[in-house]
């Protein structure tokens, strides 16, 4: 049983003894059972911190100290100077480990030094025999050398430092003219890590510091990684991932509280909003599509099947999880997931025709059904977040509308003294319907 | 995946063995090349002043920029070539052919073709094109190498060690001494 689960149950069996719906010593059967409760999260994740900050600093003074002699060091001074650092962060992992594992704090401080040590390693030996830089390689390996400790360690700052390293190399990988294919390998292979730190507790503050890093790279690294030989194709595929994100975090993650515990909520959520605004002016329309196919050098054919399979399997995964989202019982999360049909229509429609102005129609209208539908359900459900979620959607679509015609300032006045009354007639209205018991 | 914990100590001392190789590889190999290697002079060529200096090191332009293949014929940008060095009368290195496969004997260093192109000379990336300095000799280095390397004025050069096709830069001399004895002498 979860720890947050114990604790709200041992926070109940006062009052359960107290009503009679359970004697004393049942009570006390069901704390032998379960155990203590571990010491408040709180603390530890500032003994983590504390010691993360700390192996940091301690690593980064080091280097800067032996910079400043730097030049007046011999080549083999030089090679010890960079493998000290490799080496103690080495000798203090092993220590740590033939001791008993150790705390998640020493653990992931350790961690971090050692990614740390062994990046300046590398580093350290180009700059002593004039390496020419090549940044995707120096990113590679680095990965390649910190994603053993990510398991060993069972840390989770390293695993996210491979996730930003792979991202970096598929950015470099892409911009010198390359494909940038090789990182969903990379990033299945720390997706073990991942699911396994997750089935533990997806929302202890490891997990989520995971979930949150996961989730941004994926959505960074999808459009590093597209090919982009058939123009547009962009949009299918963001289409179908953030929904993707959103309805997964909400059938597998939901139980957190506060929006750092739903982070591919979060994210999702935020960018099928951001996305669908983006979608509402016609420049994205523009040139897309099989009669703008790009044969440019640094355009890959043979690497865009990734594209079409993205640009078919993440709807597919969409239309899986939004069905799955309504026989639960939870119809409204339909309005995110059904992002990929405007999209995909306009699509066809904008590479058949050369015409931008049927799918910004169709983002302006699901992009106010969007705010609306989601205001809505944030005053069904009673969840403030959600209703001004839903408003400031609504507004900025509004907005977005109102500078793009030609009105006057009365009308733009209007409208959002309007906006602002609708905001604080909607918090009133809620607030009062709590107060008279509505559902929290 | 969950380590079982007696694994542990002995994944991370194998760990340590391989993150320990990769700049022990990279050192053990330019050493070798240094203490081994044929000794060859490069010129350096006119650089861009806004790219002389980045960081801690100095950009550096190489001559010759470009050099025919042998044979002609379809190169891709990225490909892996072999220029076969020859001297000049001062000295320097120069390029007497570019060879797509690696040559029997003689001096030569793997380079690569910095864009693709059908025929014709192909501008080169040499596998040496930085010289790291400490950074408070930065705004000196870059001041002497420019003006070391203006067109009518270039007396600046690289040394470099070749071995089996493998460079490792040596020095950058200026004003025809190593470029840290140059700064020691232009010190106020």
């Amino acid at each position: 049983m979860k720890k947050r689960h114990v604790s709200w149950l041992y926070a109940e069996l006062p009052g359960l003894v107290g009503g009679g719906v359970l004697d004393a010593a049942a009570a006390e059967r069901l704390r032998a059972h379960y155990g203590p409760v571990p010491a408040a999260s709180g603390r530890r994740v500032a003994l983590t911190v504390c010691s993360i900050l700390g192996a940091v600093l301690v690593g980064a003074g080091i280097i800067l100290l032996l910079a400043h002699n730097w030049s007046g060091l011999s080549r083999a001074a030089r090679t010890v100077v960079a493998l000290a650092p490799l080496a103690v962060a080495q000798g203090l992992a092993v220590f740590g480990a033939w001791r008993g594992r150790g705390s998640i704090a020493w653990r992931e401080g350790v961690g971090i030094f050692l990614c740390l040590a062994v990046a300046a390693a590398i580093a350290l030996v180009g700059q002593t025999y004039h390496i020419p830089g090549d940044l995707g390689g120096f990113l590679l390996v680095w990965a390649a050398l910190i994603l053993p400790a990510v398991y060993l360690l069972d840390a989770v700052l390293p695993a996210v430092l491979y996730l930003a390293a792979i991202t970096g190399w598929a950015g470099y990988a892409q911009s010198v003219a390359g494909q940038a294919l090789g990182f969903w390998p990379l990033f299945a292979l720390a997706a073990p890590f991942a699911w396994q730190t997750a089935r533990r507790d997806p929302y202890s503050p490891k997990a989520l510091v995971l979930e949150w890093a996961a989730a941004i790279v994926l959505c960074i690294a999808t459009g590093i990684s597209l090919e982009k030989v058939l123009p547009g194709l962009w949009i299918v595929v963001y289409a179908a991932l953030l929904p993707v994100l959103f309805l997964a975090g909400t059938y597998w993650f939901d139980e957190g509280e506060g929006f750092a515990s739903k982070p591919l909520q979060f994210v999702g959520g935020t960018g099928v909003a951001v996305l669908a605004l983006l979608l509402t002016y016609d420049w994205p329309w523009h040139a897309i599509g099989w009669s703008h196919w790009r044969y440019l050098e640094r355009c890959h054919a043979g690497a865009a099947w990734v594209d079409y399979l993205l640009a078919a399997a993440l709807p597919a995964g969409a239309a899986v999880l939004s069905v799955m989202a309504v026989r639960r019982g939870h119809p409204w999360r339909l309005l995110y997931g059904a992002l990929p049909l405007p999209a995909v229509a306009g699509y066809a429609y904008a590479a058949a025709t050369g015409h931008a102005e049927l799918p910004v129609l169709l983002f302006n209208v699901y992009l106010l059904a969007l705010g609306v539908g989601t205001l809505v359900w944030g005053v069904r459900s009673a969840r403030l977040g959600v209703v001004n979620a839903g408003m400031l959607i609504v507004a900025a679509l509004v907005v977005a509308r109102f500078f793009d015609e030609d009105l006057g300032f009365v009308a733009r006045g209007v409208a959002f003294i309007a906006l602002g009354l609708g905001f604080l007639v909607t918090n009133l209205v809620l607030l009062k319907r709590m107060k008279t018991g509505g559902a929290a | 995946m969950n380590i079982p914990s007696r694994w542990v100590v002995p994944g991370l001392a194998a760990l340590a063995l391989v993150q320990l190789a990769v700049p022990a590889s990279m050192i053990l190999r330019r050493e070798a090349t240094l203490r081994t290697g044929v000794a060859l002079r490069f010129r350096t060529a006119p650089v861009d002043p806004y790219d002389a200096f980045r960081g801690k090191f100095v950009a550096l332009g190489i001559d010759p920029a470009d050099a025919a293949v042998a044979g002609g014929g379809e190169v891709a940008g990225g490909q892996r070539l072999y220029a076969v060095i020859a001297t000049d009368t001062n000295g320097f290195a120069s390029v007497a052919r570019l060879e797509r496969r690696r040559p029997a004997a003689g001096d030569y260093v793997a380079v690569r073709a910095l864009y693709g192109g059908a025929s014709g000379r192909l501008r080169l990336q040499w596998p040496f094109d930085r010289y790291y300095m400490a950074e408070e000799d930065a705004p000196r280095a870059e001041a002497a190498y420019r003006a070391h390397s203006r067109r009518g004025a270039q007396d600046a050069f690289v040394t470099v060690r070749v071995r089996r096709g493998f460079a490792v830069l040596e020095n950058l001399h200026v004003g025809g001494v190593p470029i840290a004895e140059y700064l020691r002498r232009e010190q106020p």
